[in-house]
């Protein structure tokens, strides 16, 4: 079942042909036996997943009803809460914090929807990062080339997924961290709008930027997730008010319906490497994207996020700072440091100007339903490798996978990551934008796009 | 309306000052900078600078007004 789709195991579960245990079983198996190549899981929950599995079984054989996810194994970013596993966060700091007492909202409901919970996977320390190579857990490797990195900072949610060792995990993404190790391992994202998703329990980074979303290796796979994860959860998350509004049984019309489509140039292109820009030419070729549309403000946008998440990260860890500064990953601690520092003044400008290129956003947005741009400027690059070029000047790859990506979550708009069909080459990955609150659109483009051959997730070829 | 005195202040400092800045402001934050991080620290505050200039450039006359609660 390595490979099969959350669609397949999900009814195959629910009609007897396989019980929940047997798949759990399997899952445990293949993480034993392949983990270690990639590094992605940083927690196994046999023993709570089994008893998961068993449940599932119990119902069924019972003819009680059973959820849409039933015995669908998945794994979450090592920042969502997880009853009885302290939540590290990537970090060493909080190897011994006190563990939650409940589930994160969102691993409360793929559990309440039948799915079983495997395990905790690797990040970049606190989430800031673009690379995953984690100081105390190491890297994980791109289960497409294990010398590369798979992106971050959720890159063992990436990893699993793209390895088959898991069909569905979530993870958290603030300036990339779902869309960038998506598109460098080859499978699908979701970053939903800002407040679509529950945040409870999930360990923070940068509130304003901060989202949530599933990764799996097809659309339909992605749709289901989403419609089990979304709805208000006011009390857990104060910006999570919006009633869900479900994908099941309008997303094949919506894909057969006229799309309008731009092509994001100027910033979202510069740098960008051939394969990349030639991997974008299809996926807009396909959709029909004829205009390339500029957005003034996209470097000025990047800058304000840039800015922003310094200074949150920087005040939410002051503590920490303060009193143990050398137990951080050296990487993320002189950011921390640094944004520690800053004026408030600088994150007061950030925030004012998020409204003002939100607003030239919107205008763009009257005569397009859905924008595209690159996820990442380049396929992974190797593990260590500290930079990369982009027209022509070395600059930090942690500091600049995010280049194409950052704009976006800075206004918030919701962005379905896709793995441009590229067999036996190293994955690259397309933004697919919508306007806020417009998900579904970006599901439709995706799955025209996925009918058409253009983006597919492929099991790796060799490495496994 | 113009941008408050501390932020333009830092936007003011020269790449070669922040090495002094910096230890004198963690001070003023009551945070320690450990000796192996120094450099990085003022690498990124030489970087963070550079990229809020580029967003107050893009404000104009807005950079001082007060924030809207954001939705998207």
């Amino acid at each position: 079942m390595s490979f099969c789709s959350v669609v397949e195991i999900a009814g195959e579960v629910r009609a007897g042909r396989v019980t929940a245990r047997a798949v759990t079983e399997a899952t445990l198996s293949r993480i034993q036996r392949l983990d270690g190549g990639i590094n992605a899981f940083t927690a196994v929950t046999a023993e709570r997943a089994l008893a998961a599995a068993e449940a599932v079984d119990a119902d069924l054989a019972a003819g009680r009803p059973v959820g849409p996810l039933a015995g669908v194994p998945f794994a979450v970013k090592n920042l969502f809460d997880l009853e009885g596993l302290p939540t590290l966060a990537g970090s060493k700091i909080r190897r011994a914090a006190a563990p939650p007492a409940h589930d994160a909202t969102l691993v409360q409901r793929l559990t309440a929807a039948g799915a079983v919970l495997v395990g905790a996977l690797n990040m970049d320390e606190f989430a800031y990062g673009f690379v995953t190579e984690n100081a105390h857990d190491g890297p994980v490797r791109n289960p497409h080339d294990p010398t590369r990195i798979a992106g971050g900072s959720s890159g063992g949610s990436a990893a699993a997924v793209a390895a088959g060792l898991v069909p569905l995990t979530l993870g958290s993404d603030t300036n990339g961290s779902i869309r960038i190790p998506a598109g460098l391992c080859g499978v699908f994202g979701l970053k939903p709008t800002y407040g679509r998703l529950s945040r409870q329990g999930v360990f923070p980074f940068v509130e304003s930027l901060d989202h949530v979303g599933p990764f799996a290796r097809s659309v339909e796979d992605l749709a289901l997730a989403y419609d089990v994860l979304q709805g208000p959860d006011p009390s857990g998350d104060p910006i999570c008010i919006r009633d869900a509004e479900p994908l099941a049984g309008r997303l094949d019309a919506l894909a057969e319906q006229p799309l309008r489509v731009g092509v994001l140039g100027g910033w979202f292109q510069q740098g960008a490497f051939p394969e990349v820009l030639a991997a974008l030419g299809r996926v807009a070729d396909a959709l029909e994207a004829r205009d390339e549309v500029t957005l003034q403000n996209a470097q000025a946008a990047r800058a304000a996020a840039f800015c922003l998440t310094a200074f949150e990260g920087g005040e939410l860890h002051h503590e920490d700072l303060a009193r143990r500064a050398m137990d951080y990953d050296p990487a993320v601690r002189d950011r921390l440091l640094a944004g520690a520092l800053l004026p408030a003044g600088v994150a007061e400008a950030a925030k004012r100007f998020r409204t003002i290129f939100r607003d030239e956003v919107r205008e763009v947005f009257q005569r397009y339903d859905i924008l595209l741009a690159p996820a990442s400027v380049c396929p992974a690059p190797p593990i260590g490798q500290a930079t990369m070029e982009m027209d022509g000047v070395p600059v930090s790859v942690r500091k600049n996978l995010g280049a194409f990506t950052q704009p976006i979550s800075y206004v918030g708009l919701p962005v379905l990551a896709a793995p441009v069909n590229r067999p036996g080459q190293l994955p690259i990955g397309v933004q697919i934008i919508a306007p806020p609150w417009r998900e579904d659109l970006a599901f439709a483009a995706a799955l025209r796009l996925q009918r058409a051959g253009v983006v597919a997730a492929h099991p790796p070829t060799g490495a496994l | 309306m113009a941008l408050d005195a501390e932020t333009t202040a830092f936007l003011a400092l020269d790449d070669f000052e922040m090495a002094a800045w910096a230890p004198r402001r963690a001070a003023e934050r009551g945070v320690e900078l450990p000796a192996p991080a120094l450099p990085g620290v003022i690498d990124n505050l030489v970087l963070l600078k550079s990229q809020t200039a580029l967003f107050v450039a893009a404000l104009g006359e807005a950079a001082g007004e007060a924030p809207e609660t954001f939705q998207p």
